[in-house]
């Protein structure tokens, strides 16, 4: 019942419904496009996948095992004969298994230091900043009091209580990760709030919970995953500074802030112990940090 | 003696979708004194005119042909040698008046740092100029309000700092891009009629950009209709509203509500009070037809449209761009039982 | 027209106040008012459009939103078939939005970007009618886009995808999709260009006829409201000003806002527009946090006197269904 317009002439050659495509192209369809075009990003989450792919499989290429001490062949030179291609450590290890261990555990923390984050922090933010008033204001002063607790000394006192055991720098990363995260995406839903689209909503008569589910959290999505992406390398600096300082994983397990620590000392003997867990460290900071970047022109390409 | 002279203005965006053609062959010209206003919906071009007279092109956009001010084509001189023309002799006033202050800084600052730079002038003597200046477009105890920051005017006293600060170093072009749209009514008003009297005091030229029919018929001597980047007619503002001779010009002036008609009783609201409309969206610049780029949604239109029409003079001092004679058009004021 | 018993929706001396920081520094020092609507009243019939116009700053919005539930009504009350708006639990709103809907000012905003156009229209279908299976509400979504004129074929599009005029179009399927007798529309078509606000205006005239609908149209331009409604209201500072029904008010204007406001209204014809004889109004509307006192309007009034400021005028009849609020009126 369009009969709000006036009729026009037909014309041969002309018609308006003919480009009209059926399917819709999403957003979120737009972002994947334009991210693809990004050559830095592109390349480095081929880095970043060829990285995680070695450091999961690439083990058993080696002969040996991560915790094999070999006392005839201390500070050995790489050397593909002995196949030691990365070299051995102060105690004789294979550097390659254990750069490969260091990083499945270096990606593990920050992996998880990113769920965590995704998880308890957009639920947190979206709700505090939704709900608002007092509920909010109760949920950010208990943000702040965890904010402004000081973590390197929590982590200190808990690996003299119970000694240095992975589980516990999970629970420190896991604690301080999500923090930044509840804080941007509460500032995000905010403004969300004040949204036409979600006066719709509650004009429609759509429920607070299905609201959030359906309107804000799809619309926080594109922030979080830039941030997501962004908090993996900062989580594996995190756990790098701990083990540096010697608070990170127990021997002989090991992470690449843990051979690091151990490359510096050996810098003058053995140089290879700092240079092939550093090169994987910073190739793989590089890359999350170039997708995150790419994440958020693609995202948002007003803000180019 | 024309202040200024455009022709064959094209203006080309490169943008990752492909190349837009935001402003086509666009041509007119400006005497001393004169006023025109450049009329068209969103996506007609009429703002990237402005911004490419003034040299203030995006980064992926590139302008061609000849803007003659002055004789000298502004399209080839160098930023130095247009800078010292934007503000001195051509000045610009934006839809948002914030665009052109700055919220860290005094409004006397910033009114006599551009005397200062332009005009070389002392500090005391910028200051007495900006004060009289402020007089000039109505802005009550000028001395006092020298000392205040842009936050702490209202909207309507905003946009006559920017005019008062256009004006400062008197120029001779004044390029008005949506001045009042973000304005309510009665200030609306308030700022046209301050333009008329400025215009007659410093016989500034002005080219007032506006999607408002009714502001152009206020304050315009000839009008400029725009459609997806191109010209669809020009003419004196008398001729255009009182016989419009292009069917995008006819609809447009036909589907305004307006206040000096009557409105159709609620009894017999039937059809009497059915607006004209002009069919289908606005133009996808993207995606423009081949041929006239209004063709689909004239009411006009015939096989011969799918090429471009000429910009063409048809009588004395006014043109048009349609292949369909004036007297073949839809007259839309005739009572019309021909559309459903 | 004919007055049925009970009017759509009564509307008596409804106020709409926020709490804008405190008079002082402590926090216990009372809080500080903006009272952006003061004592408003009207009724709607059903079938009737109620034009309600004003500068910004006028608290039409602020009423717009207090009548959906979007702002709390601080005093007076809004009925909408008899049933007071103030008060009602989650439950009952939720029951009397199948009856009220709202269109927005900025089509593109007021649509989920991440939303496909069907998933859009269908939602107030799937908050008010859980019983509905996804085949029924497919098919009255379908139903509802072709009465806007949006074809079914766009269904999985995104908004971005369209152009404002079309975006309002789904913003007023999304409303009419739950059958509603009253639509509050604010500011619907000033973000919209010329020639494609004409469509909607016809598309929302045609809609109001053919299903006998209510509306609340509030809007800033005066010659949309003069087109579409029966009759206005003009407010300015959160008080009405003037109300009549729409020829009454347009030909004989009888406030000096209304007055100032018409002749400030440019129309296309250079002869008229440079011919007559606008009323400007000095200044710029005061704040309503801080209020003239008296008559609000005094403070650009050009037949203001010592009067004005000392007693606030009321509303008073001066011809049928004519009102002003003018205290030269009364005289």
């Amino acid at each position: 019942m369009n009969s709000a317009l006036p009729t026009l002439p037909p014309l041969f050659g002309l018609d308006d419904d003919a480009n009209i495509s059926i399917a819709g192209r999403s957003l979120w369809a737009d972002a994947r496009r334009r991210f693809l075009r990004n050559r830095a990003a592109v390349i480095s989450l081929v880095v970043l996948a060829i990285i995680v792919t070695v450091c999961l499989l690439g083990s058993t290429l080696s002969p040996y095992a991560y915790d094999d001490p070999d006392f005839a062949a201390m500070h050995n030179a790489p050397d593909t004969q002995t196949q030691h291609w990365f070299g051995t450590d102060n105690l004789g290890r294979d550097l390659f298994v254990r750069t490969l261990l260091g990083g499945r555990i270096s990606l593990m923390v920050g992996a998880l230091g990113a769920l965590v984050a995704v998880l308890i922090g957009t639920l947190y933010g979206a709700t505090a900043g939704f709900v608002g008033g007092k509920t909010d204001s109760v949920m950010m002063r208990f943000l702040e009091i965890l904010a402004s607790f000081p973590i390197m000394f929590l982590v200190i006192l808990l690996m003299t209580l119970f000694g240095r055991d992975l589980w516990l720098i999970f629970v420190a990363i896991g604690a301080v990760s999500w923090l930044d995260m509840a804080r941007i995406v509460r500032g995000q839903t905010l403004s969300l709030k004040r949204k036409e689209f979600v006066e719709a909503a509650h004009v429609a008569g759509v429920s607070t919970t299905r609201i959030i589910v359906r309107h804000i959290v799809p619309n926080v999505l594109g922030l979080v995953a830039v941030y997501a992406t962004l908090l993996v390398p900062s989580m594996i600096l995190f756990e790098s500074f701990l083990s540096y300082l010697g608070l990170g994983v127990q021997e002989p397990t090991t992470s690449w802030g843990a051979l690091l620590e151990q490359g510096a000392k050996s810098i003058e003997v053995a140089i290879w112990e700092l240079i092939f867990p550093a090169g994987f460290l910073v190739t793989t900071l590089f890359c999350f940090n170039f997708i995150g970047d790419g994440l958020r022109d693609a995202l948002d390409p007003k803000d180019r | 003696m024309n202040l200024l002279a455009v022709s064959k203005l094209n203006v080309r965006f490169q943008t990752p979708e492909g190349e837009v053609a935001a402003v086509s062959d666009l041509s007119f010209t400006l005497a001393s004194g004169a006023s025109i206003g450049i009329v068209g919906e969103s996506g007609s071009g009429k703002t990237q005119t402005a911004y490419a007279l003034m040299g203030l092109l995006a980064k992926n956009g590139r302008a061609s042909g000849e803007v003659i001010y002055d004789s000298v084509n502004l399209l080839t001189l160098s930023e130095a040698e247009l800078n010292r023309r934007r503000g001195a002799e051509i000045a610009m006033i934006y839809q948002d008046p914030m665009t052109s202050l700055n919220p860290y800084l005094t409004v006397g600052d910033q009114l006599t740092e551009v005397l200062q730079f332009h005009k070389a002038m002392d500090k005391r003597a910028a200051f007495a100029e900006s004060v009289r200046m402020l007089d000039a477009v109505r802005i009550a105890d000028a001395t006092k309000r020298m000392s205040l920051y842009p936050h702490e005017f209202s909207g309507g006293m905003r946009q006559r700092v920017v005019i008062a600060m256009a004006l400062l170093c008197r120029p001779k072009l004044l390029i008005a891009d949506e001045p009042t749209t973000a304005l309510d009514v009665t200030v609306q008003a308030q700022i046209l009629a301050l333009l008329q009297d400025l215009r007659r005091e410093f016989s500034t030229s002005i080219i007032l950009i506006t999607h408002d029919l009714g502001v152009v018929a206020g304050v315009c001597d000839s009008v400029l209709v725009m459609y997806a980047g191109r010209v669809m007619e020009y003419g004196d503002a008398q001729n255009v509203f009182h016989d419009a001779a292009h069917p995008y010009t006819r609809g447009l002036l036909h589907a305004v509500p307006r206040l000096d008609r009557a409105h159709a009783d609620a009894g017999a609201i039937a059809v009497g009070s059915r607006l004209n409309t002009i069919p289908g969206n606005p133009p996808n610049l993207l995606a423009l037809p081949s041929g006239c780029p209004f063709v689909p949604r004239c009411i006009d239109r015939s096989s011969a449209c799918l090429t471009t029409p000429k910009l063409e003079d048809f009588a004395q001092g006014r043109q048009r761009a349609c292949h369909r004679l004036v007297n073949e058009l839809t007259d839309l004021d005739a009572p019309h039982g021909t559309t459903k | 027209m004919s007055t049925p018993l009970l009017p759509l929706l009564d509307v008596r001396d409804l106020k709409v106040h926020f709490n804008v920081g405190r008079t002082g520094f402590m926090p216990w020092s009372p809080p500080r008012l903006l009272r952006a609507v003061d004592g408003v009243s009207f009724t709607v019939n059903a079938g009737e459009t109620l034009g309600i116009v004003g500068e910004s700053g006028c608290g039409k919005s602020s009423l717009a939103r207090a009548l959906i539930g979007l702002n709390p009504i601080a005093s007076g009350d809004a009925l909408f078939a008899g049933q007071s708006l103030r008060g009602l639990s989650k439950q009952q709103w939720h029951e009397m939005r199948a009856n009220m809907q709202m269109i927005f000012q900025d089509p593109l905003s007021s649509l989920d970007p991440r939303m496909t156009i069907g998933n859009i229209i269908a939602e107030p279908l799937q908050a008010q009618r859980p019983d509905m299976s996804r085949a029924e509400i497919k098919a009255q979504v379908e139903q509802v886009m072709e009465r806007v004129g949006l074809l079914s074929n766009v269904i999985n599009r995104y908004p971005h995808e369209f152009s404002g005029g079309q975006c309002q179009r789904v913003g007023i399927a999304r409303a009419l999709v739950v059958k509603p007798k009253l639509i509050i529309c604010d500011e619907p078509v000033s973000a919209l260009d010329v020639s494609i606000q004409a469509q909607v205006i016809n598309l929302l005239m045609d809609l109001q006829r053919s299903d006998g609908l209510a509306l609340v149209f509030i809007a800033h331009d005066l010659a949309v409201v003069k087109h579409i409604a029966d009759k206005v209201v003009v407010m300015y500072l959160g008080r009405t000003m003037e109300t009549a029904p729409t020829n009454a008010l347009f030909d004989t204007p009888r406030h000096p806002y209304t007055r100032a406001l018409l002749s400030a209204v440019p129309v296309p014809d250079p002869d008229i527009e440079r011919n007559k004889v606008v009323q400007i109004l000095d200044g710029d509307i005061p704040s309503p946090i801080n209020p003239p006192s008296g008559c609000v309007f005094r403070t650009r009034c050009p037949q203001a006197d010592a009067a004005c400021g000392e007693a606030v005028p009321t509303l008073n009849v001066i011809a049928a269904m004519h009102q002003v609020a003018c205290l030269k009126m009364s005289a």
